[in-house]
C-alpha cells in the first residue's frame, strides 16, 4: 500500500495549499477503501459518510503531519469517528420509527446477496465480510482496506492489541468455513 | 453419519496458527501458499482491497473541488487552528470584551429607535443608524428641553447670553436692598414665576417656610432637663473663653 513511493511529501504539501491536482490523488488512492469500509458498516449511507469525511480531511489536513501510513491511520480514524456518529444518529431514529413497520425495506435493503448477479468480485466479498460478526467484519476491514497495523486497529476501536488479534483470527476462520459451507453447498445440488 | 455432519467437521478442522493468521490478513500470503481451506480466504480478502471502480470515483470531481476551496478559503485557517482550550484566558477574554461592546451597541440602538436618548446623544444616534438603513426618531421628537443640536459653548443661543448679562446688570445697578433686590433678581431669572416677590412684601417680610417638627429644640430641653440652650456658654466656660463652638461664639 505504497501508492506514492517517495513523493507522498510534496502531494500533502500541495494538497494542503488547495491544489486541486493534489488532492485528487489523494482522492483516488484513499476514498475507494474508506467508501467500502463505510458502505460495508452503513450500507445505505457509505457514501455521504465518505463525502463528510473528505470534508474534515479539510478541515484538518493543514495541521496533519506525517508518512503515508499515518496519513491512512488518520484517514480511517475519522471515518470511524463518522461511522460512530452515525450509528448513534440511527439508534435514536430507529427509536423514533419503532412503531412503525420497516420490515419490508430492511429485509429488501440489507440483503446481502441482492444484486449478486451483477456484482463484482470485490461486491461480493465485501458481503461475504459483511455477514461476519460486526466486530469481526470491523476489524477484517480495518487491517485489510485501511491497510493498518494490529496496534492502529486496537487504537481506532478502543480494543487492547490481544483483542484485536482474537477478533481477527475468529474473522479468518469463520470466512473460510463460509467458503467452504458454499463450495459444499454447490457440490450438493 | 450424513455429508453435512461430514462438512461440519471438515470446518472445525481448519486450523489456523496465529502467525498465518497475521500473515494472511495483511496480505503476505498468496492464496497458492495459503493453507489448506484458506486460499479462497485469501482470494476474498484481496477482492476486498481490489481496484476500484469507476462508480466509487463517481463523486470525485465534487468533492475535490469543494476540499480545494476549503483549503484555499481565508477562513480555513480557522478550521485548521489547533484545538480548541478550554482555558479561558487567551480567547475568553476579547470574546467577553466584543460581547460587551455588541451589547451596548444593541442597548444604545434599542434607545435610540425608542427615542429615549437626550437629544444630543439621540440625534448622533440618529445619523449613525440612518448609514445603516435604520430609521430612528430624530432629537426634537422626544426629545423635550434637552439641548437639540451637538454643539460647544461658542454656540450657544444668544438669548441665553443676554439674560445671563441682564441679571448680572440688575444685581449690580439696582437700588434695591435685602428681599426686595433678591425678589427682582429671582423674579427675573425665572421668567415671571418666582414668587419670592410676594413673600418679600408679605407682612412678616420673610418668606413662610413650614417646618415638618417644631417640636425640636423643646425636645432638646426637656431631656437635658433645660440645659440644651446653654450648651455654648457651658463650653464657653470650661475652656476658659477659648471655645469656639455655637452660633454665638465670638469672632
Amino acid at each position: 500500500m505504497m501508492a506514492f513511493p517517495g513523493k507522498f511529501k510534496s502531494i500533502l504539501a500541495a494538497a494542503s495549499e488547495g491544489a486541486e491536482w493534489a488532492i485528487a490523488e489523494l482522492y483516488r488512492e484513499f476514498h475507494p477503501n474508506v467508501l467500502r469500509y463505510l458502505r460495508t458498516q452503513a450500507p445505505a449511507d457509505g457514501e455521504d459518510l465518505a463525502s463528510q469525511v473528505w470534508i474534515d480531511v479539510a478541515a484538518g489536513l493543514a495541521r496533519f503531519s506525517g508518512d503515508q501510513a499515518a496519513f491512512r491511520h488518520w484517514l480511517f480514524t475519522i471515518a470511524r469517528r463518522r461511522l460512530v456518529d452515525f450509528r448513534r444518529r440511527e439508534m435514536r431514529r430507529r427509536a423514533v420509527l419503532d412503531s412503525l413497520d420497516r420490515s419490508f425495506a430492511t429485509a429488501h435493503s440489507l440483503d446481502p446477496e441482492l444484486h449478486a448477479l451483477d456484482a463484482s468480485d470485490t461486491e461480493i466479498a465485501l458481503r461475504r465480510v459483511a455477514r461476519l460478526p460486526p466486530d469481526q467484519a470491523e476489524v477484517v476491514l480495518l487491517r485489510v482496506l485501511g491497510g493498518l497495523d494490529v496496534a492502529a486497529v486496537a487504537a481506532i476501536l478502543d480494543k487492547s492489541p490481544g483483542a484485536v488479534r482474537v477478533l481477527q483470527h475468529r474473522a479468518l476462520k469463520r470466512l473460510a468455513e463460509q467458503v467452504e459451507t458454499e463450495r459444499a453447498e454447490r457440490v450438493t445440488r | 453419519m450424513s455429508r453435512w455432519s461430514d462438512l461440519e467437521d471438515e470446518m472445525h478442522e481448519l486450523p489456523l496458527d496465529p502467525n498465518t493468521a497475521e500473515r494472511l490478513i495483511a496480505g503476505a500470503i498468496a492464496p497458492e501458499d495459503a493453507p489448506p481451506g484458506y486460499a479462497n480466504v485469501a482470494r476474498l480478502l484481496e477482492a476486498v482491497a481490489g481496484e476500484a471502480s469507476p462508480e466509487e470515483l463517481v463523486r470525485e470531481p465534487e468533492t475535490v473541488k469543494i476540499v480545494a476551496a476549503a483549503m484555499r478559503s481565508p477562513s480555513h485557517n480557522h478550521l485548521a487552528s489547533p484545538k480548541r482550550s478550554f482555558m479561558p484566558s487567551a480567547l475568553t477574554r476579547p470574546r467577553m470584551t466584543a460581547a460587551a461592546a455588541a451589547a451596548a451597541l444593541v442597548c444604545s440602538a434599542s434607545l435610540a429607535v425608542a427615542g429615549a436618548l437626550p437629544g444630543a446623544a439621540q440625534d448622533i444616534a440618529s445619523s449613525m443608524l440612518e448609514k445603516v438603513g435604520i430609521s430612528v426618531p430624530g432629537p426634537n421628537e422626544n426629545a423635550g428641553t434637552h439641548p437639540n443640536e451637538r454643539g460647544n459653548s461658542s454656540t450657544v443661543a444668544p438669548s441665553t447670553a443676554g439674560k445671563g448679562a441682564e441679571i448680572s446688570d440688575l444685581a449690580t445697578t439696582t437700588d434695591r436692598t435685602g428681599l426686595e433686590k433678591g425678589a427682582a433678581i429671582s423674579d427675573l431669572a425665572s421668567g415671571g414665576k418666582s414668587q419670592a416677590a410676594e413673600h418679600a412684601s408679605s407682612p412678616g417680610g420673610a418668606a413662610v417656610v413650614e417646618t415638618p417638627n417644631s417640636g425640636g429644640a423643646g425636645t432638646a430641653d426637656m431631656m437635658s432637663g433645660g440645659q440644651s440652650s446653654n450648651g455654648t456658654s457651658t463650653a464657653d466656660t470650661a475652656s476658659n473663653g477659648h471655645s469656639s463652638a455655637g452660633s454665638g461664639n465670638r469672632p
